[in-house]
C-alpha cells in the first residue's frame, strides 16, 4: 500500500519497495564471480555483434550515396544518425570501442541541429570508410598497432 | 551468509530496438543471477509484458526507432494501461548529453546508465537501485521519482538548495 503525504501543491508517495526484499543478501555472486561468468560469453556475442556490422555499413553508405548524389533528405540523415548511435553505443559494449567512437563521430556530423543541406558529406564518408578498415581488421581499440593509422587519420579528420 | 545480492528472484523487463543489444543484456543478466529477463523492442511490447506479469525493474533504452524512450517513461508513470506507475525505470543510453539526461529525469526516470555498458555499470546501478528506493512525486506537471534526490552517477545535478 502506498503511503500518500499531501502538502501543498503536490503529493509524496510512498510506494512499498519490493526490491531489497527479492534481492535479499544471501547466497548472492560476487562481481568478480559476475565478471568471469561474462567472460565466457563474450566470445560468442563479439561474434554476434560483428556479424551485424556489414549491414549497418551498407545502410550508412547508401544513405550517403544518395545524399552524395543530391538525391536525398531527412531520411537519409536520420538513417546515417540511427546507426552511428547504435554503434556509438553498442561499440564499447561489446569489445569494440573503437567503433563507438566512429559512431559517436557519425552522430556528431548527422545530428539535427545541422541542417540536411549543410552536412559535411566527405567527413562522413571519410568515418564511413575507417569503419569499414576497422570491421574488416577486427580492430578493437587503439592499443592495436592496426589501430595507428586509423587514429591519426581520425584526428586528421577533426581538424580538416 | 554471503554478503552479496542475490538478483534471482527479480523480474526485469528491458527495451531496446537493437536486436543485439537484446543479446547483450539478456546474457548481462544472466551472469548476475537475473533468470527472470523479458526483452522487448517496442513500447508496446513492453505495456504488454508489464501488463502479463508486472516486472521489478524496466530498462529501457531513449531512442526506440521509430518511438521515443521518454514517452514510454512517462505513459509509465501515468500508470497507462493500468501498469504500475512506481516501478523503477533504468534508462540506458548512449545519449548521454546533459539534454538527454535532462530530459531522461523529467519524463520520470529512476536512474540514468550511459552506454556502452559493462557487466560493472549495470550491476552497481541495480544495486543503486535496490538500496536506494526513492519517493515519489506527484505534481500537476509531473509524476516520477524525487528529483531532489540525484540519479546515481549525476549527484549534484540541478539540485535544489
Amino acid at each position: 500500500m502506498t503511503k500518500i503525504v499531501k502538502m501543498e501543491g503536490y503529493e509524496i508517495h510512498h510506494p512499498v519497495s519490493d526490491l531489497k526484499r527479492k534481492a535479499s543478501k544471501g547466497d548472492g555472486l560476487s562481481l568478480k564471480e559476475i565478471e568471469k561468468r561474462i567472460a565466457k560469453k563474450m566470445g560468442a556475442l563479439e561474434e554476434e555483434f560483428l556479424s551485424g556490422v556489414p549491414p549497418v555499413i551498407k545502410s550508412i553508405e547508401d544513405a550517403l550515396d544518395r545524399l552524395e548524389k543530391g538525391q536525398g533528405g531527412i531520411v537519409e540523415q536520420k538513417e546515417i544518425f540511427r546507426q552511428g548511435h547504435d554503434l556509438k553505443g553498442m561499440g564499447g559494449s561489446f569489445g569494440y570501442p573503437i567503433m563507438g567512437t566512429i559512431g559517436s563521430a557519425i552522430c556528431q556530423l548527422s545530428n539535427d541541429d545541422i541542417e540536411t543541406k549543410n552536412m559535411m558529406l566527405p567527413l562522413i564518408r571519410v568515418h564511413l570508410d575507417l569503419l569499414i578498415y576497422v570491421n574488416a581488421h577486427r580492430i578493437k581499440d587503439d592499443t592495436d598497432p592496426k589501430a595507428a593509422p586509423i587514429l591519426a587519420a581520425l584526428e586528421n579528420a577533426k581538424t580538416r | 551468509m554471503s554478503k552479496y545480492y542475490n538478483f534471482r528472484n527479480l523480474d526485469i523487463i528491458f527495451v531496446d530496438d537493437n536486436k543485439n543489444m537484446h543479446s547483450l543484456l539478456k546474457s548481462l543478466l544472466l551472469a548476475m543471477n537475473v533468470v527472470n529477463s523479458r526483452g522487448c523492442y517496442t513500447s508496446e511490447e513492453c505495456f504488454k509484458c508489464m501488463l502479463e506479469d508486472a516486472p521489478d525493474i524496466v530498462i529501457t533504452d531513449m531512442s526506440l526507432n521509430p518511438e521515443n524512450g521518454i514517452d514510454l517513461i512517462r505513459r509509465i508513470r501515468q500508470g497507462e494501461m493500468g501498469v504500475d506507475r512506481y516501478t523503477p525505470i533504468l534508462v540506458l543510453s548512449g545519449q548521454t548529453s546533459l539534454k538527454h539526461v535532462v530530459s531522461a529525469r523529467d519524463a520520470g526516470a529512476t536512474e540514468f546508465l550511459a552506454k556502452p555498458v559493462s557487466v560493472g555499470s549495470l550491476h552497481d546501478r541495480l544495486v543503486w537501485m535496490i538500496e536506494n528506493p526513492r519517493p515519489f512525486i506527484k505534481a500537476s506537471t509531473y509524476i516520477g521519482p524525487d528529483r531532489r534526490r540525484a540519479m546515481r552517477g549525476y549527484e549534484g545535478m540541478e539540485r535544489r538548495q
